[in-house]
């Protein structure tokens, strides 16, 4: 196995607060709260259980890796934040991973190699949609009302990501390194962005930024003349 | 422990500030400001702030700690603003403090904003009279404390029922067409206006008002009246005296702020009064509230115009005060609350 040993994982793109510490790519400690409110509360409370109850802190901790989203923008930056925090805090390497690969590395590992979609809530009555055979995305993710995503292949509705499935969506990715070339920036939307189109690399190690899929609400006083 | 080292983080509007204070002492203010994104809005989006923010968090941190000298695990105790303020804004901030809280494994203490800008004055002025009373004004609130202790009981006597003070400013300056924020642009058109050229009308200062709402404030009627005077105005056709328009107004605010403010000194015989927030900076609010202040025999303590705005310096302050206090840090799992009354100072 490439990459750190002991990796603590974070993600707050669901319902769900999904922290977990892995060694050697299995699961040391898991903590996971489904209070999709609550990210801010609970999130720092759950990475705090898995250090203590791990017994690992710096220097044994070799990186964090966090899902970027797509997500419900509040809760999602909470995960990322504590990362980057953690990460700054400790002097350690933190990598994002788009959390829909963890939940297609989820989906495959239980159903095989097929062609699916995978699914998650957007709030304001859409979703988040990317489509995947077996690990490999290949599609963009997307959002958009449920009815809207395409019909071609089975839709994979998730709640809560297993942060298990997160860590070693990572691993898969260290282990292709050699292939990999370091990715410091994706095309996101911000503010001025088109809000619907984001050019995300494959299936690997991302910079520890939220993957924006609308632009903010407002619009600007250019755009209200 | 006497002087404690203090990591503060404020997010709850559009500015990201990390300090770090010793004690009383101000070892480093560091700011990252959304206001030009902002400004493309014409106001503060709350989705735009928390973008910046998370952009700007790490990289501000560091300034912040590079300039202090100290390094990061020599900090006692991490605070940071829990509330009032934009939700979405506060949770990047006490996403990070918390995490922080984790990884130093050092207490955390989570604020109330308000109180923070009262905390603030003490790295500058030193220790602060208790009780003494607190105007802060600013884009996101006007309000009126009276503070018996700047730990665990602050009063409101009054806040403003509609826009704050700074928002007035920013909403005037743009009938002006003057730029975002308006408050630095109007009190510059002021100083070579006439600020007795026109009357405008003074917010909840009738007789009836003084008894109803004795330290409240209003200043959406007199944003109204600015708006109808301009617009009248346009019809003849002649260019606006924004000068004289810019200082009529900011009169207008200026002296209900002050006239409220010197008549709670006098009816609760407190002596010291200390102004905060964006409009802090205003000069003719510095000036008038000097002058009348010495008639009243009452002493004004304003802080250089960086800490009066939204700042990490105010938040590690008061952090400074609870810790050196003896009070207990809040619970890691600690609540954001974009309403927190002025009477809860921690959470
Ligand atoms: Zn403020």
């Amino acid at each position: 196995m490439k990459g750190p040993t002991n990796l603590l994982v974070v993600d707050t793109s669901t319902n769900r607060i999904a922290v977990a510490l892995l060694q050697f790519g299995k699961p040391a400690v898991v903590a996971i709260k489904d209070d999709g409110l609550r990210h801010a509360e609970f999130c720092a409370q759950l990475i705090k259980q898995v250090i203590d109850e791990s017994g690992l802190l710096s220097p044994e901790l070799g990186g964090i890796i966090c899902g970027i989203g797509p997500g419900p923008f509040t809760g999602l930056r909470v995960g990322i934040v504590s990362a980057q925090t953690i990460s700054y805090a400790l002097n350690i390497p933190v990598y994002g991973i788009c959390s829909h690969d963890a939940l297609a590395f989820e989906y495959v590992s239980k159903n095989g190699n097929k062609e699916f979609t995978v699914v998650t809530d957007a709030r304001r009555k859409e979703v988040y949609w990317t489509q995947y055979q077996g690990i490999r995305r290949i599609s963009t993710p997307r959002v958009s009302k449920l009815e809207e995503v395409p019909n071609n292949f089975p839709l994979v509705i998730n709640e809560g990501l297993d942060p298990v499935a997160l860590g070693n969506a990572a691993i898969e990715a260290f282990n292709r390194s050699e292939i990999r070339e370091e990715i410091k920036s994706f095309a996101t939307d911000s503010s001025s962005g088109d809000g619907s189109i984001v050019a995300l690399p494959r299936q690997v190690l991302l910079p520890p930024i939220p993957l924006y899929l609308r632009r903010p609400d407002a619009l600007t006083l250019a755009e209200r003349a | 422990m006497t002087n404690p080292l203090i990591l503060g983080i404020e997010t709850s509007c559009d500015e990201t500030g990390i300090g770090i204070v010793r004690g009383n002492q101000l070892l480093a203010d560091t700011l990252a400001s959304s206001v030009e994104e902002q400004a493309r809005f014409g106001g503060v989006v709350p989705e735009v702030a928390s973008r910046a923010h998370v952009e700007a968090m790490i990289p501000t941190i560091k300034k912040s700690v590079e300039a202090s000298g100290i390094s990061l695990n020599q900090i006692d105790a991490i605070a940071v603003t829990s509330g009032p303020g934009l939700a979405g804004a506060l949770v990047v901030g006490v996403a990070a403090a918390k995490a922080l809280a984790v990884a130093l494994n050092k207490p955390i203490y989570g604020v109330n904003h308000l109180a923070a800008h009262v905390a603030v004055d003490t790295l500058e002025n030193g220790a602060l009279p208790e009780p003494c009373l607190a105007l802060l004004v600013s884009g996101g609130h006007s309000s009126l404390l009276k503070v018996n202790n700047i730990n665990y009981s602050i009063e409101s006597l009054g806040k403003t029922l509609d826009d704050a003070a700074g928002e007035a400013f920013d909403k005037v300056a743009r009938v002006l067409g003057l730029p975002f924020p308006g408050g630095p642009w109007i009190d510059k058109a002021a100083q070579s206006g006439d600020q007795l050229s026109i009357d405008f009308p003074k917010g909840l200062m009738s007789k009836q008002d003084l008894i109803d709402h004795t330290y409240d404030f209003s200043f959406s009627g007199l944003k109204t009246a600015v708006a109808r005077w301009v617009q009248a105005w346009q019809k003849t056709g002649e260019a606006i005296p924004v000068a004289d328009v810019a200082a009529s107004f900011q009169e207008a605010v200026v002296e209900v702020l002050v006239k409220k403010t010197m008549l709670a000194a006098q009816n609760f015989g407190i002596n010291t009064v200390v102004i905060g927030g964006g409009v802090a900076a205003n000069s003719r609010l510095r000036a008038m509230a000097q002058s009348e202040a010495e008639k009243h025999g009452v002493r004004v303590r304003i802080p250089r115009p960086a800490l009066c705005t939204d700042n990490g310096a105010m938040v590690a302050a008061l952090g400074s005060h609870l810790y050196s206090a003896g009070l207990d840090p809040a619970d890691l799992s600690f609540e954001v609350d974009p309403t927190l009354d002025i009477t809860q100072v921690q959470a």
